[in-house]
């Protein structure tokens, strides 16, 4: 039971398969595609910049007057400035339970420690399709695969995976190739076509 | 040619239907089954035309966020469309851009932003404008500094391409003395082309009655004035013509009350909108085509007409001349005396059987090819991806030599445009885009669905 990374060029994802669930991982960091090799981290633990905020808290807060407007604001200030510490995104994943269905999870917190997880689940009942599509986000253009889900209504909704991350292509296509098995074999309406290999 | 990845730029492209999108999707598909890759880049229709999409037979369709104004066209803005056009191009690794219509503002500001990525331009011009009122005077002087330094410049027919010179200034001085001006040499006539198996002629009937289609926008442009003058007098003149008009537009009320005031409501049919899967059934209602438009570049609606193995009568404008032979149209000046005259000439011409419908579809078939189209625009961007790119300097010259206030407008925009370029280059490395290394193969799509 060991934890692969079976990209050389993205090693912030690995895969764990065992007897009960396959664990598809990514972490939200990435090496610098610059070739250097160096760790580029999204989510960090508590660096010195932060110790310069109670510093200027501590500064301030005798010097404004008591009960006044700028003490809330500073109040306030500082409890957003621990939320968005606290929700950082660690890691996002795909877990998938052979004959039951597909669960996407994201792990939020402050690095290592989790503090909240968002978890959806998919079940093959309701699950129809994965495809990778590319989409528009603000000036940039990314791939992001999704899962169509289609419920008892007929209406069709669509479930992200790895919403907040959006991890590139390449471990996007070997997530799709590996799910597309379990897809196929637990759903018995989608045709079964042979894989897309790279060209 | 080796394949090169192309990206045809446009606000006009589908779901909105016209001969621009028709020719950019026609064009797009036969140069992708000579091997190159091609893109589309529009702007999205919301709510649901958005996004990213497919279109057969693997053609990449990026609709983006811009607000249109007016019939499908955005409004000029210089530099809100850098930071898109630059992630795409690169992530797609494009190597030349090619803009179509005037128009279309996200075409401009393309051959504006392509020489900052090293990709080549092209400009496809579809429509004939004027000179004299002042929105002229502004869009010229637009098209003339986007075309101060674009690659090549394709037009539709030889009246086209002398509309295009003039208006976008492509000539030079030559380095003769006295010094002349000359026509730069990197302008192109391409016509445009149909897909003649779709406009069959329909089976010969024998009938007295002698039905005369329009088919066009109900726009002043089309000329719909001069068929709600004549149309009263042809109806009196001659008992057994009938009208068939099709097509929806500002017009149509124009051509309602003619048809009140004089009582044609079983001689005139007004048919309404026509999705273009339909023209070809509504074509072989009737056996003669008439088109008056003031101004039209080519008249791709003449040449589907007369391939469906109607008699053409037009309006002598713009490019129209040039695209049927004398025998199988009628012209006339764009008045009604003369195009009453030249309706009788096609009444008696047809009425006598001289014209032969299956005979002039044999013949139009072969005049006009989309593959031959492709290639000939393939030989033209061989020719750009051949010649230098102008460096910086170069083109801050050129841009200068403007006008008095025009070419400094431009040359700010230019380096502001440069400056906003370096200001992305640092914002969103080109190292962390989402590269684009899987394209629509279609030949695997073969083999992988060969099996079922």
């Amino acid at each position: 039971m060991q934890r692969l990374r079976p990209l050389q060029t993205n090693p912030e994802f690995s895969i764990l398969h065992t007897d009960s669930f396959h664990e598809y991982r990514v972490e939200n960091w990435h090496l610098a595609r610059d070739g250097s090799g160096t760790v580029v981290r999204h989510a960090s633990a508590w660096s010195w910049k932060y110790s310069l905020f109670p510093l200027m808290l501590s500064v301030s807060w005798p010097k404004v007057f008591a009960g006044s407007l700028a003490r809330v604001l500073i109040s306030l200030a500082a409890i957003f400035f621990v939320w968005t510490r606290c929700t950082q995104v660690i890691h996002e994943t795909i877990i998938v339970l052979p004959e039951h269905g597909i669960q996407l999870e994201t792990h939020k917190g402050l690095p290592p420690l989790t503090f909240f997880t968002n978890k959806r689940f998919v079940p093959y009942t309701i699950l129809r399709d994965l495809v990778i599509n590319e989409g528009i986000k603000r000036w940039d253009v990314r791939y992001y695969l999704v899962v169509l889900k289609e419920g008892t209504t007929g209406r069709v909704a669509l479930e992200v995976c790895f919403p907040n991350i959006l991890p590139h292509f390449p471990i996007l296509l070997q997530v799709y190739q590996d799910l597309r098995e379990f897809v196929s074999r637990q759903v018995p309406s989608t045709p079964s076509l042979p894989h897309t290999q790279p060209p | 040619m080796e394949p090169i990845s192309i990206a045809m730029i446009a606000d006009f492209f589908h779901p909105d239907v016209g001969g621009v999108e028709g020719h950019i999707y026609m064009l797009s598909a036969n140069l992708i089954r000579m091997g190159h890759k091609v893109i589309v880049i529009t702007h999205s229709r919301p709510p649901d035309r958005v996004g990213i999409r497919w279109l057969l037979p693997g053609l990449k369709v990026y609709y983006l966020p811009f607000v249109t104004i007016a019939s499908g066209a955005t409004l000029p803005n210089f530099f809100t469309f850098l930071p898109y056009l630059r992630t795409i191009l690169i992530r797609e690794h494009v190597h030349l851009i090619h803009a179509h219509a005037s128009l279309s503002s996200l075409g401009h500001e393309g051959i504006l932003h392509s020489h900052l990525m090293g990709v080549r331009t092209v400009f496809t011009d579809h429509s004939l404008f004027g000179f004299e009122d002042a929105a002229s005077i502004l869009t010229n002087k637009l098209l003339a500094g986007t075309l101060r330094n674009v690659d090549a410049v394709i037009c539709v027919s030889h009246t086209g391409r002398e509309n295009t010179v003039l208006r976008g200034e492509l000539f030079e001085q030559s380095e003769d003395d006295p010094p002349r001006l000359v026509v730069s040499s990197n302008v192109y006539v391409i016509p445009n082309a149909l897909v003649s198996k779709r406009f069959q002629p329909g089976l010969l009937q024998k009938s007295d009655t002698i039905t005369i289609v329009v088919l066009s926008r109900l726009a002043y442009r089309k000329g719909i004035d001069l068929l709600v003058a004549t149309a009263p007098r042809i109806c009196a003149a001659f008992p057994n013509i009938r009208f068939l008009v099709g097509g929806d537009g500002p017009k149509l009320i124009d051509l309602l009350q003619m048809r009140e005031k004089y009582l044609l409501q079983d001689r005139i049919e007004l048919l309404g909108p026509i999705k273009h899967n339909d023209v070809r059934s509504v074509l072989i209602r009737g056996s003669i085509f008439m088109n008056t438009s003031l101004t039209e570049s080519f008249g791709i609606a003449i040449l589907e007409a007369a391939c469906a193995g109607l008699y053409v009568v037009s309006t002598r404008v713009g490019g129209v001349p040039e695209i049927l032979p004398e025998d199988m149209i009628s012209f006339a000046d764009p008045n009604e005396d003369d195009v009453f005259r030249a309706v009788s000439e096609a009444i008696s011409l047809v009425s006598a059987g001289k014209h032969d419908p299956i005979k002039a579809h044999e013949r139009v078939k072969r005049f006009y090819d989309w593959a031959q189209v492709a290639e000939r625009t393939e030989r033209v961007y061989h020719t750009v991806m051949k010649s230098e790119q102008r460096d910086l300097w170069d083109r801050i010259t050129r841009t200068m030599r403007l006008g008095r206030y025009a070419g400094p407008i431009y040359t700010i925009i230019l380096l502001v445009d440069c400056l906003f370029f370096l200001f992305l280059e640092w914002w969103m490395p080109r190292e962390d885009m989402d590269f684009v290394t899987h394209h629509w193969n279609h030949r695997r799509f073969a083999s992988a669905t060969r099996g079922l």
